[in-house]
């Protein structure tokens, strides 16, 4: 055995011969190899790549007719072996690719061609370069934001990514628009998507909160598996917002100032005093206003109310200051900005002061650590202006009687009054007509007694660790507040008998909310074999959100009974409440017990989430990818058993112009194909008590004559509530040809939300339930395409054109309702729909499009009482026996009886376009600049409620110029429009609807940057004009065809609201 | 330095594990709004207690005056009564579709109403079964407030039945999926009553047995047990009727009160004739002392005795029960030395007549000698007594051919009151004899004991209202003819319509489902015959 181990000893010894001689071999076989590459002028080249003066990792290097290549590492930097005097290809997909001779520490640039393909998309938890990018995620950038200059970065959206709807709502500076991305995904949740900034969700103030100037880009994640990672919060897509940062070594101080003029289109002219009365005798025979001149009425003259509320021209300034800079070692970036935008009213404006400092430090070469803090104040008044009611004000009344308040009457006591808030006229609103329409000279200038203010401050801060290469931990934590005030105060006035105040009212509300967030991320990014790319991410993520509101409101002593407590709105806000004596005089008379003081605190909102999340990312040689996405997600408002679920994505994609065979298509530089599918929840259509059985402690009762009380159910909880699910499928194609220049994006989606919630509207008397229950129970689908293209037209000179469209395409149904059979969708503004229509616009119903219109469809309109006699039914009833000539006759689709809202309604257009287009075109010449933007909606249906009164001069409104001889009469039977003196035709019908088709110049922009100037001190200098809503191309007859919309289920109903203004604008950027 | 990266990333690692691990970040308390968790509701024993009681207040469930108005409204559609001053109570319009039977149709207030208050209530019992069958409470308590909430039910699903036929039969294992839940047969809706009666008379305790005063106020087995009598009676079931009847008598723990009025004094509680009863106090009480009372007492004359009632008792020569049925005009008020001529405002009043029922006596009064104050008295309820019982007892005895045992029973209630034994009856004539003890014994009661048996009672298939209503009804020819000097003159629609000339004999004997509910079923809901 000894033996045995010696000889195999002595083997191993003897054996180390001939491998030292091997490894001696080795060497000289090398160094013969390096003399041979000596000898054929073999070169070790090294080079640098960079583009946009940052390193660019993954460029492929090839020596030119070789099949030698390399790729550029994370630093840029790259090491070939290339024969002299031969040439370098460098290739990056979004860059043009650059032949260059090799040589000795290159210093390559490579530039972007294709529009943003060569970026850095953030996806959540991290980025990934747009080139390699498989979800749906649209983006833009900071540069992009300022050439349009809105203090609401969210109007910059629009037009920009396919897909994303921006709506203003109620119009007005500092009113937020609505977006829309990719239909509709909830029946009683919002559809609005979630906004990051930095890492931290943004639950208050949405777009108004953040100065444009400081956002370095926004990404716009439209899809399941973009999305999934941000869980049930995105489930209608989430845009995410990064800041500007600093540059190490680049110091940059910049100012800029906008100034923007806007001007409303009038959009009718309306008839005068003669008109007015002429139609109103015809169309209501108790009209009874004879020719007048007393103050209040004058029928000599025509007010013109536009001209009395509507400002010629409204401003808007932006001005705003940053300085950027930094070292390797910190970087930080301070912004102040001021935003004064006044209203095209000639009362209310918003003004808004935002600050923002980043900072970020690299503590060593493992231990980063960053932040930023943005505190805000916002003040504005709003303008109560309803533009329909503007409009449609009759023109005998004046806007201003005359100050010695002679309209009081003689038996009131005139010092009672305050003369400034007295001596407005009431329209005419004639009998039977309900309360008068208000003066909006008044509402307008009464505004000023109710100022709002908004103090904010958002904040985040990270720490990032990388403690080994490719290893990255990161923990983000950041906090968000909001706190805003409304005050008002009620004078006394005195209008009319229906209206006036004896009593000075004064109240504040505020309005307190605040959120937090904490999350860690590990991320581990590696190569196996070279060609196997990895990312892994694991995540955790807490979150707190929460509101607080409240009011008071006091009330002064009635002045009736000698003990009069008048205060004035000075008094009121500069009063001393920790007066006794002034808090007394203020209100509470403990004398009288006239006075009142109301209000109180609620809690209104309070919402935790925690979730776990992960995401593994991993492509072969660019050219086969796959991410999957898991994210379990938690969320207080649903019972215990069922706050958590996970939501899985997956999506897959191949560069088919990797592959060999397409090889021979060289004028195809880049061709994806994108496969997704992904589960996203929804949180948002309940609040945090919906799934609570509720019960009242006040039900009574008597046991032999002794008082017990009760408990009594007033809410049947539903403990099984659980998170509605949206499954999302999609398959796109991307790519790029002809040297990059040519770009192009088309994706389709079809995605359906199951156990959508629903509080049924109607059950059975029978279920017995106080309230009716909530449940899972519907579902909504969602299909649609998008599509983008661009070109880049270059020339040598320096001459750049890109123009670039993009199309889209949404449908959004009920899949189901849950076995209801269809639900009309209560009204969203009772004074115009529900009081004046007396039905609703709107029908939920299975299959049917989200917010279809359903009502009576018009045949045309009874030209004799024969026409009506004849019109009847299979039994031989008349269909419309209450109608007169004039009338509309409406289209039967019940068996029998007279028209009625349940039998003879009808689908009457839905009001999503079919089509929504965005074309731009971008041109660059030496230092000037010039950009088009346009878009347009086509297909879709609008439903005009405003013809109501400004066509058939309803409930003693003024209308168009002109209408008179445009209505049905005896003496006008081919009119067009019906009889208004009927009262038949205010049913919601088909004549209301229109096509509300329209192309909108959006924006022309045209800047010039100097080149560099020799003026000390100055590095940049950039002026620009432009001009936005210059001119909207449509046939609709109302005021705008695009119609805001606070709920997807309600769109396209014009009430009239805030026009779109028309707005020059011209600023300068300097940087110093 | 290693050392430091590793603390940091054990720390923050840590960190994580501490944040998201516990479930219980996400569990947030529900504050300011009273959910059963924060109330405790199904947690203790007081919680258990305070839900039943709740049920027990949906028996007057109303979004208004907590007062289950129909009950009201029924008995003066009878012939014992009239909708009264509609002039001086304006919302009397909205009660004339069934007071005045006036239309019957399924958007009538009193036909939704009905309908929509007792299936509130039988949610709130459903509901609580389920929850207090799981409440860890002792087991005994939690038998009986289970007993307790059957009744309830049982009670509620009984008048649905009697007055719309088959219904939904939501029970607590019903789950908002179920929604709509079609109709059951009458026969299947009985049959879910009387196990609604036979648990609770399982389950709950004698009265007797019941520790405190307020607690005698609720069900208890001999309630259950005259309700299941009353709902076999109902579903033809006489056999079962006598069964279930004689073993509440055999219980010997209820005794006809000696003297008739004392059943009715104010702030008279658990009665040894009572069975069943709402109590009453100026907080939560009886209604009627003020919708009954004359318009010169603080009343509103609506729901008052018509003059065939009190003809009824002239008929019979009955006037015990008459002068405690009935107060007139100019008259003394029986029981109350301070009225020697009752003014019952005639010309503000449709028949100058009140019910002493509802009468307090103005010493009683709270203040004192005054016109009625509040709007509730304290004057019980009583929605079962022993002699209903005796009664239906009688009825199920004489349709079973046992005459002898029918007929002591009707003596026996006829001699309290001081009338004289009906001897030698059997068959139609005992029947109808037990009939009209019922109507004088029970009538202007909150029970609506003669609105049930008009619609009841068949003859020949025809129900009792259908023969008296209608365009030839026999009591609508009566009123043509009627000259009673009150009755009808002061109320112009009551008197123009004919009262109850529109009825529709056959398809009024129920009342349509509501239209709501129609609407609402999605085609599930059927509505009755001839709506």
């Amino acid at each position: 055995m000894r033996s045995l181990l010696r000889t195999a000893a002595s083997t191993a010894r003897n054996s180390s011969v001939p491998l030292r001689a091997g490894r001696r071999m080795l060497t000289i076989c090398i160094l013969l190899l390096c003399a041979s590459t000596g000898l054929w002028a073999q070169q070790a080249v090294t080079g640098k790549v960079t583009a946009g003066g940052s390193p660019l990792a993954g460029v492929t290097v090839t020596v030119q007719g070789t099949r030698t290549s390399t790729k550029t590492n994370d630093a840029g930097a790259f090491t070939i072996h290339a024969p002299t005097h031969s040439k370098l290809i460098f290739t990056h997909i979004g860059y043009a690719p650059q032949t260059v001779p090799a040589a000795e520490d290159m210093a390559v640039q490579l530039e972007v061609t294709t529009e943003g393909l060569g970026d850095v998309v953030v996806v959540g938890y991290g980025t990934v370069r747009k080139a390699d990018l498989i979800s749906s995620v649209g983006s833009i950038s900071g540069k992009d934001l300022t050439t349009f200059k809105d203090p609401n970065a969210a109007n910059s959206l629009q037009g920009e990514v396919p897909g994303v709807r921006v709506l203003s709502s109620s119009g007005g500076p500092g009113a937020q628009p609505n977006i829309y991305i990719r239909g509709v995904y909830t029946i009683q949740g919002s559809s609005q998507p979630l906004l990051i900034v930095d890492g931290v969700p943004i639950t208050s103030g949405f777009f108004n909160s953040i100065n444009p100037d400081d956002i370095e880009r926004m990404d716009v994640l439209k899809d399941a598996s973009a999305a999934a990672i941000y869980g049930a919060q995105a489930a209608s897509g989430v845009i995410v917002i990064t800041t500007k940062k600093g540059k190490a070594g680049q110091n940059n101080l910049n100012i800029t100032e906008n100034y923007q003029s806007q001007t409303l289109k009038r959009p009718f002219t309306m008839a005068g005093s003669a008109e007015w009365l002429k139609f109103q005798r015809l169309s209501n025979p108790s009209f009874t206003l004879a020719e007048t001149t007393t103050n209040q009425y004058d029928t000599t003259r025509s007010t013109d109310w536009w001209k009395a509320v509507i400002n010629p021209h409204s401003p808007t300034e932006n001005l705003g200051i940053s300085y950027t800079g930094g070292t390797d070692k910190s970087q930080y970036a301070m912004s102040l900005s001021y935003t004064d935008a006044h209203a095209n009213t000639k009362v209310g404006d918003w003004k808004r002061i935002t600050g923002r400092f980043t900072g970020d430090f690299r503590i060593n070469d493992w231990l980063k650590f960053g932040g930023s803090i943005a505190p805000r104040y916002e003040y504005w008044i709003n303008t109560p202006v309803d533009f329909l009611g503007l409009l449609t004000t009759d023109p005998v009344t004046s806007p201003y009687i005359n100050p010695n308040l002679q309209h009081i009457p003689a038996s009131a006591d005139p010092t009672l009054y305050d003369a400034t808030w007295s001596a407005y006229g009431t329209p005419y609103g004639g009998a039977g007509n309900g309360t008068p329409p208000p003066n909006y000279v008044f509402s307008m200038n009464r505004s000023t007694l109710n100022p709002n203010q908004l103090y904010g401050i958002q904040s985040s801060a990270f720490m990032e660790i990388q403690p080994i290469k490719g290893l990255t931990f990161r923990t983000t934590g950041g906090g968000n507040v909001d706190a805003s005030t409304a005050s008002y105060f009620v004078p006394r006035y005195y209008l009319n008998p229906n209206n006036f105040s004896n009593l000075t009212v004064a109240g504040s509300s505020f309005d307190v909310k605040w959120n937090w967030l904490l999350s860690n991320v590990l991320t581990y990014k590696f190569d196996v074999a070279e060609k196997h790319h990895f990312t892994a991410l694991l995540g955790q993520e807490a979150a707190e959100q929460k509101e607080y509101y409240g009011s008071s409101q006091k009330v002064s002593a009635d002045s009736t009974n000698g003990n009069n407590l008048l205060f004035a709105y000075e008094d009121y806000l500069n009063m001393d409440l920790t007066n006794p004596a002034v808090l007394a005089a203020f209100g509470t008379n403990a004398l009288t017990g006239n006075a009142s003081t109301t209000g109180g605190i609620n809690n209104a909102y309070w919402v935790r989430r925690s979730a776990y999340f992960g995401r593994l990312e991993y492509n072969y040689d660019s050219k086969y990818y796959l991410t999957a996405n898991g994210r379990r997600d938690g969320n207080s408002k649903f019972p215990p058993s069922n706050q958590y679920a996970f939501f899985p994505s997956v999506s897959l994609g191949w560069r088919i112009s990797a592959e060999n065979f397409m090889s021979s298509a060289a004028w195809l530089n880049n061709l994806m194909l994108k496969a997704r599918w992904g589960q996203r929840g929804n949180a948002d259509a309940i609040t945090r008590s919906t799934w609570y059985s509720l019960v009242s402690t006040g039900a009574q009762y008597s046991f032999a004559g002794q008082q017990a009380y009760g408990t009594a159910p007033t809410q049947i909880g539903n403990p099984n509530l659980k998170w509605e699910t949206d499954m999302d499928r999609g398959l796109g194609f991307e790519g790029t040809a002809f040297g990059n220049r040519l770009n192009f994006e088309i994706e389709y989606f079809d995605n359906k939300s199951s156990g959508a919630i629903l509080t049924l509207p109607v059950i059975p008397l029978s279920a017995g339930q106080p309230n009716s229950p909530t449940e899972n129970i519907a579902s909504i689908s969602n299909k649609g395409y998008e599509f983008t293209t661009s070109y880049i037209f270059s020339t040598g000179d320096g001459l750049r054109i890109v123009p670039k469209l993009s199309l889209s395409h949404v449908v959004s149904k009920y899949a189901s309702l849950g076995g209801v059979q269809g639900l009309d969708v209560g009204a969203q503004d009772g004074y115009r729909e529900q009081e004046r229509f007396g039905m609703s616009f709107t029908r939920m119903y299975t299959g049917g499009v989200v917010g279809a219109y359903y009502g009576y469809k018009v045949l045309g309109i009874f030209q004799s009482q024969d026409e009506i006699n004849n019109y009847k039914d299979k039994t031989g009833a008349m269909i419309q026996p209450l109608a007169k000539p004039g009338d509309f006759k409406y289209a039967k689709y019940g068996t029998s009886g007279p028209i009625n809202t349940t039998d003879d309604r009808t689908f009457l257009g839905n009001p999503y376009p079919k089509l929504n287009a965005d074309f731009s075109i971008s041109a660059n010449y030496k230092g000037f600049d010039l950009r088009v933007e346009l878009y347009g909606s086509y297909g879709q249906k609008v439903v005009n409620t405003t013809k109501r009164y400004l066509i058939t001069g309803d409930r003693a409104s003024n209308v168009i110029a002109g209408s008179y001889n445009n209505v049905w009469r005896t003496d006008n039977t081919k009119a067009s429009n019906p009889n208004p003196a009927t009262g038949n035709n205010y049913n919601f019908s088909s004549w209301y609807i229109e096509d509300g088709s329209f192309t909108r110049i959006h924006n022309l922009q045209l800047g010039y940057t100097f080149p560099t100037l020799k003026v000390n001190g100055i590095k940049s200098l950039r002026v620009y004009v432009g001009a936005q809503n210059i001119h909207t191309f449509t046939k609709y007859s109302g005021f705008n065809a695009e119609i805001q919309s606070d709920s997807q289920q309600y769109q396209g109903i014009d009430r009239g609201q805030y026009p779109v203004p028309r707005s020059f604008n011209a600023g300068v950027a300097l940087g110093l | 330095m290693k050392n430091i990266k590793s603390i940091l990333i054990y720390f923050l690692s840590g960190a994580i594990v501490f944040t998201s691990c516990k479930k219980s970040f996400t569990n947030i308390p529900y504050y300011g709004l009273e959910t059963v968790q924060n109330t405790g509701t199904f947690n203790s024993a007081s919680g258990c207690i305070s839900y039943v009681t709740g049920c027990y207040s949906a028996i007057n469930l109303n979004d208004w005056w907590q007062t289950m108005w129909t009950r009201v409204v029924l008995e003066t559609a009878t012939d014992n009564g009239w909708l009264g001053n509609l002039g001086g109570f304006s919302n009397a319009a909205s009660y004339r579709a069934v007071g005045s039977l006036e239309a019957i149709n399924s958007t009538a207030g009193d036909v939704v109403g009905l309908f929509q208050f007792y299936y509130q209530g039988i949610n709130q019992c459903n509901f609580g079964i389920l929850n207090i069958s799981a409440a860890p409470i002792d087991a005994s308590l939690r038998t009986r407030l289970l007993g307790e909430l059957h009744f309830l039910r049982g009670f509620f699903y009984m008048d649905l039945a009697k007055n719309y036929g088959g219904v939904s039969l939501y029970n607590e294992k019903t789950t908002t999926a179920d929604i709509p839940l079609k109709r059951s047969s009458l026969a299947e809706t009985w049959a879910f009553i009387k196990a609604d009666f036979e648990y609770a008379e399982a389950n709950l305790p004698q009265r007797k047995d019941y520790t405190t005063t307020a607690d005698m106020a609720r069900a208890s087995k001999g309630a259950a047990m005259a309700y299941l009598a009353y709902a076999n009676l109902w579903s033809g079931n006489y056999d079962s009727t006598v069964m279930a009847a004689s073993a509440l008598l055999g219980l010997n723990e209820y005794h006809l009160e000696p003297n008739y009025g004392d059943i009715f004094k104010t702030a008279y509680y658990n009665g040894q004739e009572s069975i069943f009863e709402i109590g009453a106090n100026n907080l939560i009480g009886n209604v009627n002392p003020v919708i009954a009372g004359s318009g010169k007492d603080g009343g509103w004359g609506w729901h008052v005795p018509s003059s065939n009632l009190e003809d009824a008792f002239l008929n019979e020569g009955d006037s015990i029960r008459r002068v405690n049925t009935i107060i007139k005009d100019g008259q003394p008020v029986a029981g109350d030395p301070a009225v020697t001529s009752w003014n019952g405002n005639p010309s503000g009043n449709t028949s100058g007549r009140n019910w002493r029922k509802y009468y307090i006596p103005l010493a009683e009064r709270n203040p004192a000698n005054q016109g009625y104050a509040g709007r509730w008295q304290p004057k019980a309820y009583i929605f079962m007594r022993l002699a209903n019982v005796m009664l239906i007892y009688a009825e199920a005895a004489a349709r079973t051919g046992d005459a002898t045992t029918a007929s002591t029973l009707l003596n026996e209630v006829r001699a309290r009151v001081n009338l004289a034994p009906k001897t030698g009856l059997s068959g139609d004539a005992l029947i109808n004899a037990i009939i009209l003890e019922k109507r004088l014994e029970l009538a202007g009661e909150y029970a609506d004991v003669r609105w049930d048996d008009l619609h009841r009672v068949k003859v020949n298939g025809v129900t009792l209202m259908s023969s008296m209503f209608g365009p030839n009804g026999t009591y609508v020819q009566w009123l043509q003819t009627n000259t009673d000097p009150y009755d009808g003159r002061t109320n112009l629609a009551e008197v123009t319509q004919n009262k109850g000339k529109l009825y529709i004999p056959g398809t009024n004997d129920l009342f349509p489902i509501p239209l709501t509910e129609i609407e609402a079923g999605n085609g599930k809901i059927t509505q009755n015959p001839g709506y």
